[in-house]
């Protein structure tokens, strides 16, 4: 997927749980949603609610975790998932407390992988390449373009570890910054700067605000419809 | 990149949370972000690779049965002390010289792991209790094993048999002993426990007497000692311990539920805990055993 589809993209990832208006309560007014529920069955053994929990679940985590471990991260997920399914009986929570948890154990696991080969992620060629190939090219609006989901998160990969992975973590995994904090075993408030730093480098790299870029577009049309929506 | 781009640490919470950026300061830029973030959680067209074979992990864990939910440090350590402090019992075997010659007389070892955990594993009240029940009846029980001497006796056999027996069987090694080499047997360690029971060296002899074991009456021991272990391989399995229990050590101790604590221990080998502990407390359970029968002999 590209910026440019995401125009004719009907809503992003999170509408069914969160509406537009949300407020920083509205993760403790909510009712059970529907992952909660998924959850809930695919503990009591159903397999196709495991199958949902999984489609809903892995790409996010496969995300993160390239930012981690690169081209590991389908190794590292299927330890994840493995030990999750070993130790789902241990599990208590909701939905929500779901995705910290699964990716917490992913987490450890691509530490574990970090620990053992002894190299940042950083050091990934294809990352290599892609950091590159941003910094040659300075017609940023052309990045965001064209930039596909793999494109934004090896940009965002590109951070320091602790930036993107507070980013990735509240973006992508969809964690608010204190589960973030706990996965990370950080405070709220230091995932909240992490995610700052992150993003406010991510801006300088995406370009000159000034330029006219015409994907500013699309994403005000997306932010448009959140709003309409 | 010709300068930073500015913005709030709310607006970055608005654009992380996907909610609409507020004001006009560097809006293409904001917008950039948003993009980005959208991007990056974009749903995917296609299911997510590996779903055969997570699927496959989340049967072949529903198919396991929960075998394996609880075992935690807390079991295996239970297990380590456990083994541990049966080979300590059997090998060390320095407090419990008695239970090993019990041991070695034919008792059962599950047996020699109950006496111990009837004199040493619950807490210091309970277990002087328990044990000057368990000597109390020593000094009562080998001459009363004989049919009808005293029926609450005969009814609470079962449970101290340990304690009775491996004392009387050590008076009986300690009497041939000192009879026949001289003076090594009150050396031994394994007679420390009865000599610690009789109140000293000096008085094993009387307080063997008191027991009714004697070289003159050694065949009666035999005798009591054979028909004791009747009833002996039922004790370790539990059950008759507890009623037994409490009839003896009213006796010495008014509360039924001490006593009532003293035997269950014996029902099985003791958790890991008390096993622990015991290990621990051999001494000073020796100690408690010798005042028990202090005051059971007086």
């Amino acid at each position: 997927m590209t910026a440019n589809e995401l125009v004719a993209l009907s809503a992003p990832r999170d509408v069914s749980n969160k509406s537009p208006e949300t407020t920083q309560d509205d993760h403790f007014e909510e009712p059970p949603d529907r992952f909660t529920d998924l959850v809930a069955k695919m503990q009591g053994g159903d397999e196709s609610a495991f199958v949902a929990v999984y489609r809903e679940l892995q790409p996010a985590l496969l995300r993160y975790l390239s930012s981690l471990v690169g081209m590991d991260a389908e190794d590292v997920a299927s330890e994840t998932w493995s030990q999750a399914c070993r130790d789902l009986a241990k599990f208590r929570g909701d939905g929500d407390g779901f995705r910290a948890w699964v990716t917490t154990i992913g987490r450890h696991r691509a530490l574990d992988l970090l620990r053992a080969r002894a190299r940042r992620p950083a050091a990934d060629v294809q990352l290599d390449s892609l950091m590159q190939s941003f910094q040659a090219a300075d017609a940023e609006s052309v990045a965001i373009e064209a930039m596909t989901t793999a494109d934004a998160i090896a940009l965002i990969a590109t951070l320091p570890q602790d930036q993107a992975e507070a980013v990735l973590l509240r973006s992508v995994i969809g964690l608010d910054a204190k589960a973030a904090g706990k996965v990370l075993g950080k405070r709220a408030g230091a995932v909240r700067t992490a995610t700052y730093r992150g993003l406010r480098s991510l801006a300088d790299r995406l370009g000159d605000p000034a330029a006219p870029q015409r994907c500013s577009g699309a994403a005000s049309g997306v932010l448009d419809r959140e709003r309409k929506s | 990149m010709t300068r930073q781009v500015s913005f709030s640490r709310g607006d970055a919470e608005d654009i992380i949370e996907r909610r609409h950026v507020e004001g006009d300061r560097d809006r293409e830029a904001l917008a950039n972000l948003a993009t980005l973030v959208t991007l990056a959680a974009a749903v995917d067209r296609e299911p997510p690779a590996g779903e055969a074979v997570a699927v496959a992990m989340f049967r072949a864990r529903l198919q396991a049965p929960a075998e394996r939910v609880k075992p935690t440090w807390r079991v295996v350590a239970t297990r380590l002390f456990t083994t541990k402090t049966l080979a300590l019992l059997l090998v060390g075997g320095v407090a419990t010289g008695g239970v090993a010659y019990a041991g070695s007389t034919g008792r059962l070892p599950g047996s020699v792991t109950h006496s111990v955990a009837t004199t040493t594993s619950d807490a210091p009240p309970g277990g002087a209790a328990a044990s000057v029940g368990g000597s109390a009846s020593a000094s009562v029980k080998p001459s009363g094993s004989s049919p009808a001497a005293s029926p609450p006796l005969v009814a609470g056999s079962p449970a101290p048999a340990g304690a009775d027996t491996s004392l009387a069987g050590l008076c009986d090694a300690y009497e041939s002993g000192t009879g026949s080499s001289n003076g090594n047997a009150a050396d031994s360690p394994r007679f420390r426990s009865l000599i610690a029971a009789a109140g000293g060296a000096g008085n094993v002899d009387a307080y063997c007497a008191s027991l009714g074991v004697t070289a003159k009456s050694k065949q009666d021991a035999d005798s009591a000692a054979a028909s004791t272990q009747v009833p002996a391989p039922s004790k370790p399995h539990g059950p008759p311990s507890t009623p037994p229990g409490q009839a003896k050590t009213h006796q010495n101790s008014p509360g039924p539920t001490r006593p009532g604590n003293g035997n269950t221990n014996g029902n099985g080998n003791g958790s890991g805990k008390s096993n622990g502990k015991s290990n621990g407390n051999q001494n000073a359970t020796e100690k408690s055993k010798g005042k028990g029968n202090g005051s059971g002999n007086g």
